[in-house]
């Protein structure tokens, strides 16, 4: 069997890596700039296990678990740390849904912790509490290093005969008799019976030239990037409040972001002034500590935003032959990258539908099973 | 302590004398010198530890932008000696203590991928990664408190100039006789490098610093309106925001919004790669020739210049007037230029504790040693893309030229309103800089429709394609020119970079001044792990993400991933560059009012 993988982000290098352990042969990857090009590089490789939905939780939790063994299995250290994710809650109505979630999480053994304000200053003195009512603490959760989980999947990948084609951009996607035949490029045609799209923000225009439409949009988001500085925030910490959020790289750089109002669709991967004052803002006002640290450099990168905000993964029965997706992961395809690429190559190879992949096909859309995912940001 | 001034600068030049504190002792310096010349001219070239490795380190360059070493002032911590002028009474604090530890695990760390071969076991991992993460070389954040509103101040002209050298100046005095309203940002001060040269530039009937000075005064008296000290940091898809690091503790955000930018922010000294090419007392020509010329400091008594380039020769020509000792060190084994030039060296290893003191020198079959105590890189330079690039300018490398953006006879770029001249579009001497500010600044007037410019620009365009031809750099122009209109990125071999003084991949041959990356982890991401683009191994070594932006290390990279895989340095290419040019503290980010200009 001949495998396309369009798209080289943690989607597609996941599932090369997979299919191939599993023994698949003339597996390519095409990718239209270079190595991980897309929202991988440009993630903030964090990874946790706390989702609103029953689904992306439990998904999220045996995600983690491949992650934490991600350098046993690929050979690069990929620094996981579990530092946690700690939530800023400023309502009461925010309180109480965390109280509610966390009886699911309980049920699901990742249960987290309410702290008072005295205790999140106790624990993390930098913390301008004052006007924080409570926080949510998930030590679930953690970091790790994007950039070697990408090249460590691609490194293994190769090694098991996966092949890698850069700036080598697919224009579409090629079906003869309701059946997958291989992808376009300007370079010429590329034979496959398999075509697994995992380009991210770009697999829309590859969907919409076979006439498939699954709701899904991609929507620019900025991250801005301190010097580096001690390392002393370990945590990931979401201020619900002004929907910011800051963490710190082990180097010592602090990155974050905040929502920002955004015109949907494939706006160019430039910076506004706007994000960068309005995150400073909140960032001078959460963090007085960090009032000092000097902003080095910014950029963007797309969320592929599906419309119930989780990801999609496998394929519509109605959809031609041999044609698979991978995307639409709204913000948290870094994190579940791992585990959908192995579910999805026995899904591939041997048409198994696992129990945690079920709710995420692509058919969820015409079911209506939605699967309404509120934890988008961090 | 043993002082570097040899003459007093010029009165224009001249700040009050003032007394500061260095680690408890009084260094007496100007008003009008940053730090680190005060502190260089004291012969106080330690400045820092470095992040990774805990080596000593001094500036390599005095511009702000290469912020690759940090300083406590006031107990102001990660402050850039070199953006910081003298003020009476300043404390400045200088960390010399290594760790202990370091001299064990220093051959062990593997500065790049900080980790990997360190530790195998999972179970010991969080401990290790504590350690690591706690043994960087990491300052706290300043811990300062600025009134929460700083007023941002919105900047509005027709044409703003950045970089106010020769080239800026003469685009800004073209485009202020057309009538535009014109705006002039210079990181450091109007002039230039020009205005440090004291001796005749090629083709000019008059020394460098007289025609710089003329040129100052005739723009200021046309109205150019001018922000010096200034860095113009992004071009943002909804503002272009500059920032001057002035006064120090806050500083001064501008937003800046014109209809049309000539980009002339010079070039670049590559620093050269050898064992131990960190050591403080390692400078740039540029930086050298800048303390010289206008704060009177010279950089060494017994100085190396590395490079029998035209840059390099000049620079010596300047160093004999002060007595001081030269020696020249160059890669070809023939060449043109006089004096004391040792050719044919194959390897150098710089040899100091905490300051070079000796060198050493590899050639065929013969080892020379020689007691230095400064060293200067002259060896190449690359056009300053860091701007134009940003801006939504083309970039491309041509050999004679670099890493260049594209542009065409007329200076523009192939972004519309974006104009680039002088150094920053590969031009190597001072009468083409000029030549092509004037034709930036006449393109800029007719982009804005001023075309009565049109005959002016004409009759310049044929002068300077016969300077072209008369300083011999006609062929690689011509190409570029070419490409403006193809738009197909030629395709370039390169041979051994200019830069290279080493004979392998050695572990103590930095490339990166910031992280602390070394020839053998570049070699090693493109060897060991095969990347061969200069994003992947950036994102595999940490090459260009720390302070200085790549400034000073992205360009060597990218020549010598291209020397060693033999591929051309358009396939290599030159990473991407982003937002901000210079860092920008947080407060006063959060102080500013975005006014959507």
């Amino acid at each position: 069997m001949r495998i396309a993988i369009v798209g080289s982000g943690i989607m597609g290098l996941s599932s090369a890596y997979n299919l191939a352990k599993l023994g698949a042969k003339n597996i390519i990857i095409l990718e239209k700039e270079y190595l991980s090009y897309g929202s991988t590089v440009r993630s903030a490789s964090r990874f946790r296990v706390h989702f609103w939905t029953e689904e992306n939780s439990r998904f999220a939790l045996e995600a983690k678990k491949i992650m934490v063994s991600l350098s046993s299995i690929t050979g690069w250290n990929v620094l996981v740390t579990t530092g946690g994710y700690l939530w800023l809650l400023f309502s009461e109505e925010q309180i109480k849904a965390f109280r509610e979630k966390n009886k699911m999480w309980e049920r699901l053994g990742i249960a987290g912790k309410f702290l008072s304000p005295s205790e999140i200053k106790e624990r993390y003195p930098y913390i301008h509490t004052d006007d924080v009512l409570e926080g949510f603490f998930g030590p679930q959760n953690g970091s790790c290093f994007h950039n070697y989980v990408a090249f460590g999947y691609y490194k293994a990948a190769a090694r098991l005969g996966a092949k890698l084609f850069e700036r080598s951009p697919v224009e579409r996607v090629l079906v003869e008799n309701n059946k997958v035949v291989g992808v376009e490029l300007p370079q010429g045609k590329v034979e496959a019976d398999v075509v697994l799209l995992t380009a991210g923000a770009w697999t829309d225009e590859l969907l919409k030239g076979l006439g498939i439409m699954l709701p899904t949009e991609p929507e620019r988001k900025e991250m801005a990037l301190t010097e580096s500085y001690k390392y002393f925030i370990e945590p990931l910490i979401i201020d619900l409040g002004t929907s910011a959020y800051i963490g710190q790289a082990l180097k010592g750089e602090i990155l974050g972001s905040i929502e920002v109002p955004v015109k949907s669709g494939l706006l160019p991967l430039e910076n506004t002034l706007d994000f960068l004052v309005k995150w400073a803002r909140a960032v001078y006002k959460r963090f007085p500590a960090l009032r000092g640290a000097r902003v080095m450099r910014c950029w963007s990168g797309y969320y592929s935003m599906s419309a119930d905000s989780s990801h999609i993964m496998g394929r519509d029965p109605e959809w031609p032959e041999g044609l698979y997706v991978a995307y639409g992961d709204s913000g948290h395809g870094f994190m579940m990258g791992p585990l959908i690429g192995k579910l999805l190559a026995r899904n591939i190879l041997y048409g198994e539908i696992d129990e945690l992949m079920r709710p995420f096909l692509p058919t969820r859309f015409k079911e209506g099973k939605l699967i309404p995912e509120k934890l988008v940001i961090g | 302590m043993s002082t570097l001034r040899v003459k007093e600068p010029t009165a224009d030049n001249r700040g009050e004398t003032v007394s500061i504190d260095v680690n408890g002792t009084t260094v007496k310096g100007l008003t009008s010198e940053s730090i680190s010349v005060t502190l260089y001219a004291n012969g106080i070239k330690f400045f820092d530890r470095s992040k990774k490795l805990y080596r000593p380190r001094g500036f390599f360059s005095l511009h702000p932008q290469a912020r690759t070493v940090m300083i406590n002032v006031n107990g102001m911590l990660a402050t850039n000696p070199s953006e910081i002028y003298l003020t009476e009474g300043l404390k400045v604090h200088i960390q010399q203590k290594r760790p202990l530890s370091m001299h064990f695990f220093e051959p062990m760390i593997d500065t790049s991928l900080l980790h990997k071969p360190i530790v195998k076991n999972r179970l010991i991992w969080p401990l290790a990664l504590r350690f690591i993460a706690n043994s960087i070389n990491n300052p706290e954040p300043a811990e300062y408190e600025t009134p929460h509103s700083i007023p941002t101040i919105v900047e509005k002209a027709d044409l703003v100039v950045v970089g106010g050298g020769v080239a800026g100046l003469s685009a800004a005095i073209e485009a202020r006789k057309y009538g535009l309203e014109t705006l002039l940002i210079d990181d450091v001060e109007l002039g230039g490098e020009m205005l440090c040269d004291e001796l005749e530039p090629p083709g000019m009937s008059e020394p460098g610093c007289v025609f710089a000075r003329n040129l100052r005064k005739k723009a200021l008296e046309l109205g150019v309106r001018v922000l010096s000290k200034t860095t113009l940091v992004g071009f943002f898809e909804d503002a272009v925001l500059a920032f001057s690091p002035h006064p120090l503790g806050s500083g001064t955000p501008y937003i800046i919004s014109a209809k049309a930018y000539v980009v002339a922010t010079g070039a670049v000294d590559l620093p050269c790669i050898f064992a131990n090419n960190d050591l403080p007392g390692i400078i740039d020509a540029s930086s050298a020739l800048r303390m010289l010329s206008i704060h009177g400091v010279v950089p060494g008594k017994n100085v190396a210049v590395l490079g029998a380039t035209e840059r390099g020769l000049r620079l010596v020509e300047h160093l004999k007037k002060y007595a001081v000792n030269t020696i020249v060190l160059d890669k070809s084994k023939n060449g043109a230029g006089k004096g004391n030039i040792v050719r044919g060296v194959k390897e150098i290893i710089a040899i100091g504790k905490d300051k070079v003191e000796a060198l050493k020198i590899k050639r065929d079959g013969e080892e020379l040693k020689l007691n230095v105590d400064c060293i200067i890189c002259a060896a190449s330079t690359n056009p300053d893309i860091k701007i134009s690039a940003q801006a939504g300018a083309k970039i491309t490398y041509i050999k004679e030229l670099g890493f260049v953006p594209i542009h065409d006879l007329f200076m523009r770029t192939l972004k519309s309103n974006l104009f680039v001249a002088g150094g920053a579009s590969g031009s190597p001497y001072g009468i083409l800089h000029v030549i092509e500010g004037r034709i930036a600044g006449l393109s800029a007037a007719i982009s804005l429709n001023k075309t009565d410019a049109e005959a002016e620009r004409d009759a310049l365009v044929k002068e300077y394609r016969s300077l072209l031809q008369k300083f011999g750099i006609s062929d690689p122009k011509e190409k570029m020119f070419r490409y403006f209109e193809t738009k197909v990125v030629p395709d370039e071999k390169i041979t051994e970079p200019p830069t290279l003084f080493c004979s392998g991949p050695r572990r103590n041959a930095f490339v990166c001044f910031c992280e602390d990356i070394r020839l053998w982890d570049l070699y090693r991401s493109v060897s060991v792990y095969g990347f061969t683009c200069l994003e992947k191994v950036k994102r595999s070594t940490g090459i260009g993400t720390a302070r200085c932006q790549g400034r000073l290390c992205l360009v060597n990279s990218a020549l010598y991933i291209a020397y060693i895989t033999g591929l051309s340095p358009n396939v290599v290419g030159i990473a991407r560059q982003r937002p901000l040019a210079i860092s920008i503290p947080i407060n006063v980010l959060a102080a500013m009012g975005v006014n959507k200009a």
